[in-house]
């Protein structure tokens, strides 16, 4: 089972002035059961809204993107049904991902009775359980998500998308709202879940230690688009293309990735405007190894050694 | 830990009688809707129509605590009378424009697209008209039956309902926990009734309160104008307007129709801010 991603694009139509965002250009990706695929790259370059594409919550603009070969853009509604088992998605802040106005276990409770998870007498056993299994007390069951605490509300998210069952879970910067102090603990908990459940991870984040701990293979992403994929190693020891390099070079203590202040250092220019994408790769306006060709021929993502993916004409092969 | 769980188990009536501006309302607003009622029971010290030419311009006294009028009628009576219409006018009105406009708001927050589009534009209609002056030319059109000036102000609040529900139906369904539910596959109708109208309920019921003490202050003005409620009828606005000549040397035949009008309004407005704190459960915690 793997979850494949193929040559999927998304535009936005922005209504007021007709101009169209390319927010995904092109992407193509596999990640295996049980593996973790970490996602970086700067603010805007798509990747939440991969996530929402992955998560069904938005339809492609074209290409396709399927779990175990079962296509996930089916329109079919049965199908549409079945994804809720498969895909779950968690949020960055743990204060708009849970309804203000119910309570805790009925939030986790309603998913049960919908899709008719358990017998309606194991209900309440079932939601005991998923809230012990994110670590938190059963009484939590009575409380308004206002009464708890961010990490709380966080394992509480993380419970509400286990109880759907699903196999490909995608975290979109799940710990970044949170304090500095309970972000190893989620972290923790949901390495612990990954091996328990088998589960599959997506993984977006900016800051590169928790990258690091979690994944096992990494996308940079720049401008909607991979332009280096590949492991801990390859990537951040060994970054090939000039945009990773860039970023790593921005930051000695490998800490928080894409960050616009000391990016500046290493890289000139501004990310250009999705809605006027540049011609040829889309990286050679800001890119210090550009050369002529580079206006003009866009790079595919090339496997330059055993699973190093690089989309950059120049690099040796 | 046990004591807030506590707490939050408790009712929004609870905490709306926590808030000192919402107990002031609610006791001002009974007091109003209990005069009402004796109004309409018929329960006054005088016929509310009787002229009375020994006593014309009669002072407060034990027998006409409020006065009387320059037809000699009794001022109290016709002021608990006015109230009453008033509020039927008033309630009738705002029943009606709440119902049509936070169905249609609702609606059109969730499903967009056209359906929106049309609501938001013919709405953006009325909305560039003054309130009162449309109601006027509502009236003009219609007639001046109580229901005929209740709906002409419904007709006017309709669409500030429209958009009181519109607004916060657009927010929340823009929050993750909308786009988690739909990830869960749970159904649009469920969506809307059991994440988003909980979600928006309470601006709307605060909305209620206030445009309640507006229709009730349109009325009046409508009445003052002379298109509303008709002599010999009384009406608090139309009280105020006939009183106009009169405040002068008779000020008791403008002030305690005016003093009704204030104390609905404050009251309703008071009720309004106590819903508001008592139904937002973030609120209450502190
Ligand atoms: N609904 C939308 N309508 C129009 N443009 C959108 C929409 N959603 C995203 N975009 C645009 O698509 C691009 C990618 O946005 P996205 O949110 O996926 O970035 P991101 O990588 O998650 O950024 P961040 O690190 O800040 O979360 C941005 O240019 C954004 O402005
Ligand atoms: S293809 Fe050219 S512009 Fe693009 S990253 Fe490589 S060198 Fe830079
Ligand atoms: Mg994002």
């Amino acid at each position: 089972m793997s979850l494949k991603i193929a040559d999927v694009r998304k535009q936005y139509k922005i209504q007021a002035t007709g101009s169209l965002i390319n927010a995904l250009n092109g992407i193509s990706v596999t990640v295996e059961k049980g593996q973790t695929l970490g996602i970086v790259g700067e603010s805007g370059c798509g990747k939440s809204t991969l996530a929402r594409l992955i998560s069904g919550l938005e339809r492609t603009t074209s290409g396709d993107i399927s779990w175990s070969d079962q296509a996930m853009t089916d329109k079919a509604r049965n199908l549409f049904r079945a994804r809720r088992s498969v895909v779950q998605l968690v949020f960055q802040d743990p204060y708009s991902s849970l309804n203000p106005r119910q309570k805790i276990g009925e939030s986790i409770s309603e998913i049960l009775e919908v899709h008719k998870l358990v017998p309606a007498k194991a209900i309440d056993a079932r939601v005991t359980e998923l809230l012990t299994i994110v670590g938190l007390a059963d009484d939590l069951k009575h409380r308004y998500p206002h009464q708890l605490s961010g990490g709380q509300r966080q394992r509480v998210s993380i419970a509400r998308a286990l109880a759907a069952e699903p196999q490909l879970l995608i975290l979109d910067e799940p710990v970044s709202a949170l304090d500095v102090s309970v972000r190893a603990e989620v972290m923790n908990l949901l390495i612990d879940l990954r091996e328990k459940f088998g589960l599959t991870y997506i993984f977006i984040s900016h800051d590169l230690a928790m990258i690091r701990y979690i994944s096992d293979v990494i996308a940079v992403m720049y401008l909607g688009k991979i332009v280096e994929f590949g492991t801990w190693e390859q990537i951040i020891d060994r970054p090939q293309h000039p945009y990773t390099q860039a970023l790593i070079a921005a930051m000695p203590d490998h800490s928080i990735i894409g960050n616009p202040e000391t990016l500046s250092k290493t890289l000139k220019g501004e990310v250009p405007d999705p809605a006027h994408l540049p011609t040829g790769c889309s990286f050679h306006v800001r890119c210090p190894k550009a050369v002529a060709s580079c206006m003009v021929t866009g790079p595919e993502l090339i496997e330059i050694s055993p699973n190093h993916l690089v989309a950059c004409t120049e690099v040796e092969r | 830990m046990a004591k807030k769980k506590e707490v939050s188990q408790r009712g929004a009536i609870h905490y709306y009688l926590q808030s000192t501006s919402g107990i002031v309302g609610a006791v001002l607003l009974l007091f109003m809707i209990v005069v009402s009622i004796c109004a309409a029971m018929g329960w006054l010290p005088h016929n509310p129509l009787d002229q009375n030419v020994d006593n014309l311009l009669h002072a407060p006294s034990s027998k006409f605590w409020f006065g009387t009028d320059d037809f000699g009628r009794d001022v109290f009576s016709r002021t608990l009378d006015g109230m009453r219409r008033s509020l039927t006018v008033s309630i009738t009105a705002v029943s009606l424009a709440a119902i049509v406009g936070i169905t249609l708001g609702i609606l059109g927050g969730y499903l967009g697209k056209w359906f929106d589009m049309v609501i938001t534009r013919v709405s953006d209609v009325f909305f560039a008209f003054p309130a009162i002056l449309l109601a006027l030319a509502i009236v003009a059109s219609l007639g001046n039956a109580w229901y005929e000036t209740s709906l002409a102000i419904a007709i006017v609040y309709t669409p500030i309902f429209i958009r009181v529900a519109r607004g916060p139906v657009l927010s929340v369904k823009e929050m993750d926990y909308i786009k988690v539910s739909r990830i869960l596959g749970f159904s649009s109708p469920r969506i809307l009734i059991k994440h988003i109208l909980p979600n928006v309920f309470a601006p709307i019921v605060v909305q209620i309160a206030l445009s309640l003490s507006w229709a009730i202050l349109t009325e009046s003005g409508l009445s003052f104008l002379g298109l509303g409620t008709q002599p010999p009828n009384a009406s608090l606005g139309l009280m105020v307007s006939d009183a106009q000549p009169l405040a002068a040397f008779a000020w008791w035949t403008l002030v305690f129709p005016s003093l009704f009008i204030t104390i609905v309004v404050v009251g309703l407005n008071l009720v309004g801010d106590g819903l508001r704190d008592a139904l937002d459960p973030a609120r209450r915690s502190s």
